[in-house]
């Protein structure tokens, strides 16, 4: 079934192809703007909250790999989550024989954004041989891991915030809120007071994309510290899933 | 204007019924400027001014900034944009209003929730943190803040109307809105005050429209603009607002034309 999900998305892009290529030069100027924002700032400084720029540089491409991928498998399913429930359409999935939340979540593969993965995985490859972060191995195999939990961390706390749109119905913003927040995360946390940063690996779960990974990559991060990540995340996945089946049980498919 | 009048309640009365909705815009657009001072304090260290901004002038950028973000900034683009493709433009034009003016007053109705908001957390923040702050010496400053965030207000506006009306012609303006956004990040001083860019960055940020949204406003509030040449930047604001008028006043009468009524 997602094969066919997959094929129905590039052909739906296929008949794009203008508006594909324009978001793509888009993205490019995008991420120039993030890396001229790492520019201006270590114009001032040779270390941000005890990381370099190479180090922060990375950091950035992570947290827009995992991003990418996010948008790629998830984000144009999920991002319409809310308008499906506050227009009633919900029981579209809900009547159909697979999971409803599988549907709701991956029925639009987003070829541009795995497009875009690929580019910043050039960009990444670019940087380990540009500067030396003396790698490991393990770490880099542990870090390619820790990728797919920034996913499912995301994922989980998109979903949360959406399932909300059950009780607030009109809250389509959310995802532009959560896209904002997100790019805290591609900062140093250490620049952070100390609540804010704990915060970010618990209540508002941002620490995961780029912080984490860069950390573990840079052999920052301790490996109980990397264990605390896989176990988050799967805490996280399940409470995303048992949230979504208590409030599909109080949808009442009447539109606002 | 009693049409318009009216107009506004409606508009007024279903964003209040949405609170969550505003609630959530009002984060949106304040967030980037609550990180950016932490980045900016940490670069400090132990030096007293980066850039001719001090701790308190750089803390109040981003405050200022946030103040503007939050009354000024526009997102109607995407509205338009759903109106035109899904044809509901339509039921404006048998009306007696006009659409861009009657979205205009939905923007405004917002802003006025929103604004309250602002003004109230920032009050709060003002009483509770009152050091970390540099406020005008000038009542005078404050007025021509205020209106210099008029003209950020409608710049701002007009430039979304254009990318919205702009679906007539391309359909999905979607990436147009990107660039928009990023063209604003950068050259608006949202991301840093202009005077870290390199100067020729400064020199065609000051050529652009973007200017006026956000850094202008700013710099007025922190009284870094001679005050015998604020009246030049205003004639500069006012050259913006009307020659973008003048151009959504054009586009908008050959989009009447070219639109068939018919959603995509």
């Amino acid at each position: 079934m997602y094969r066919v999900f997959i094929a129905n998305s590039f052909s739906y892009e296929a008949q794009y192809r203008a508006d594909t290529w324009i978001k793509l030069l888009t993205n490019f100027l995008w991420v120039g703007m993030l890396l001229l924002t790492i520019e201006i700032v270590f114009q001032f400084t040779s270390g941000l909250g005890g990381w370099s720029k190479e180090q922060v540089y990375l950091m950035t491409v992570f947290w827009i790999m995992a991003d990418e991928l996010f948008v790629a498998f998830f984000s144009p399913g999920l991002s319409n989550l809310s308008t499906t429930i506050s227009q009633g359409d919900l029981d579209v999935f809900l009547t159909k024989p697979v999971s409803a939340l599988f549907l709701v979540s991956c029925k639009l593969f987003l070829m541009r954004a795995f497009y875009r993965f690929v580019t910043q995985l050039l960009i990444l490859g670019f940087l380990v041989y540009q500067y030396d972060f003396a790698l490991s191995w393990w770490h880099a195999l542990v870090t390619g891991a820790l990728l797919i939990i920034a996913v499912s961390v995301d994922y989980s706390r998109v979903l949360i915030a959406n399932i909300f749109a059950f009780w607030f119905e009109r809250i389509e913003n959310v995802n532009d809120a959560i896209g904002m927040i997100s790019g805290i995360g591609r900062y140093p946390l250490d620049i952070f007071p100390r609540t804010i940063k704990i915060l970010t690996f618990t209540l508002v779960p941002i620490a995961f994309s780029a912080y984490v990974p860069t950390a573990t990559l840079t052999g920052k991060w301790p490996w109980y510290a990397i264990a605390y990540a896989f176990i988050f995340a799967a805490f996280l996945f399940t409470c995303a899933v048992l949230f979504w089946n208590y409030a599909v049980r109080r949808y009442s498919s009447a539109s606002s | 204007m009693k049409k318009y009048w009216q107009l506004f309640k409606t508009w007024l009365g279903r964003t209040l019924i949405y609170r969550a909705r505003v609630v959530i815009w009002f984060c949106t657009d304040i967030i980037q400027f609550a990180v950016m001072p932490f980045i900016w304090l940490s670069v400090y260290g132990s030096r007293v001014s980066i850039g001719g901004y001090s701790k308190t002038g750089i803390i109040t950028y981003y405050a200022v900034g946030a103040f503007i973000s939050t009354v000024a900034s526009s997102h109607i683009a995407s509205i338009i944009r759903k109106e035109i493709n899904q044809g509901s433009l339509n039921k404006y034009l048998v009306k007696p209003v006009s659409f861009l003016f009657s979205e205009c007053i939905h923007k405004f109705s917002f802003k006025v929730v929103s604004t309250l908001l602002i003004l109230i957390l920032g009050a709060g923040v003002a009483v509770c943190f009152p050091s970390l702050w540099a406020f005008p010496q000038s009542p005078i400053t404050i007025l021509l803040f205020c209106l210099s965030v008029l003209f950020s207000l409608a710049i701002a506006q007009i430039l979304q109307l254009i990318i919205g009306v702009s679906a007539i012609w391309l359909g999905e303006v979607t990436a147009l809105s990107q660039v928009h956004r990023i063209l604003s990040s950068v050259f608006s001083g949202e991301l840093a005050p202009l005077t870290f860019f390199p100067l020729f960055f400064q020199t065609l940020a000051g050529a652009l429209p973007f200017f006026y949204m956000t850094y202008f406003p700013i710099q007025i509030f922190l009284e870094k603009i001679p005050f015998n040449q604020i009246g030049w930047y205003f004639l500069g604001a006012l050259a913006w607002v009307a020659g973008l008028g003048g151009l959504l006043f054009l586009m908008w009468k050959r989009a009447l034309k070219h639109y068939d009524g018919s959603s995509m």
